[in-house]
């Protein structure tokens, strides 16, 4: 092939041909398309850094928050069993007490009953 | 190491271990009426008083009251902390006794308690270390107050009053000043001595 007909074959393959009257929207219906794609692609982006830094967060916290709630737990289970116990002695010290008067007042009952006997036995009360 | 013969294991000391065992239940004898509590008394003064548990059922009025050293030192710490003024004669009082019993039960009719009780409570008493202050018997009422003293010192108190219908028993130990719980007469509900000019057979 000479010069000539390569350069017939360069000027027929790069002779500008009418793309139709389509052509038009459809570039602008691609190029809408590409536009949104685009859009939604960022948004899942910042989305997806913005997770990683919560679960991050969460996984460095949690279990710290598992350990104070468990200490707060164990605290208040043994405060209350100490409030418990302090009553049960508080009830078991009345109830002590009250059996104390209980038993001097039978024993001073009959102390008083038997100096009676002998008095009357005696012929006459003080 | 010289190995017992049989004739030590028939020493009185030793029987009194072999009897202490429990028997089989065809070779127990009838119990009585109260069982006893097992075992000595650990301090000189206390009496070993019968479980009267089965009477609680069949008596009008049952008090059952066991205060031991600790129990005593619970209670005494609760007078302390009351304010009235009233509880500083028991405070006086209490300081020195290390132990209150008291059995004392009522009934509806006579006869319901077995004498043989009260009896073994007495035949304690027959220890000469326990002096007697009150011995009163007839047909209405039998009183006994006995002290047991060690030179100074009171080691314990006993009273045991029996009537047709009802009986009481309490045991102090420690020191106790009988004149201090007799001026706790018109308290606590302890009836004064002129109140008691009638006899509960009058009653």
């Amino acid at each position: 092939m000479d010069d000539d007909e390569l350069e017939r074959s360069l000027r027929r393959a790069l002779q500008p041909s009418d793309p139709g009257e389509a052509f038009s929207a459809r570039v602008m219906a691609h190029l809408a398309v590409h536009r949104q794609s685009s859009t939604a692609g960022a948004a899942s982006a910042s989305r997806s850094l913005h997770g990683q830094a919560v679960r991050r967060w969460a996984v460095r916290w949690t279990a710290p928050a598992a350990w104070a709630a468990c200490a707060l737990i164990a605290v208040g289970s043994i405060g209350l069993w100490h409030f418990r116990q302090h009553g049960l002695a508080q009830q078991r010290g009345l109830q002590a007490r009250a059996q104390l008067l209980q038993a001097l007042s039978i024993a001073g009952a009959q102390v008083q009953s038997a100096r009676a006997v002998v008095l009357r036995e005696e012929g006459g009360l003080e | 190491m010289r190995v017992p013969s049989l004739a030590a294991l028939a020493a009185p000391a030793a029987l009194g271990v072999l009897f202490s065992l429990p028997l089989p239940a065809a070779a127990q004898p009838a119990a009585p009426a109260a069982a006893m509590q097992p075992a000595q008394p650990t301090q000189p003064g206390r009496l070993v008083l019968p479980d009267f548990s089965g009477l609680a059922q069949k008596a009008s009025e049952a008090v059952n009251i066991s205060l031991d050293p600790s129990m005593l030192g619970i209670a005494n710490a609760f007078l302390s902390a009351d304010p009235r003024s009233s509880d500083n004669d028991v405070k006086s009082l209490v300081n020195g006794i290390q132990g209150i019993y008291v059995r004392s039960y009522s009934f509806n009719r006579a006869g319901a308690y077995s004498k043989a009780d009260i009896d073994s409570v007495r035949a304690q008493l027959t220890n000469p270390a326990w002096v007697a202050l009150v011995s009163t018997h007839d047909s209405a009422q039998n009183a006994d107050i006995y002290i047991r003293r060690r030179g100074d010192r009171t080691e314990g108190m006993a009273i045991i009053t029996t009537e047709p219908r009802q009986f009481t028993i309490v045991n102090i130990v420690g020191n106790i000043d009988l004149a201090k719980l007799a001026s706790l007469q018109g308290k606590f509900g302890i009836p004064s001595v002129s109140s008691l000019g009638q006899s509960s057979a009058d009653r």
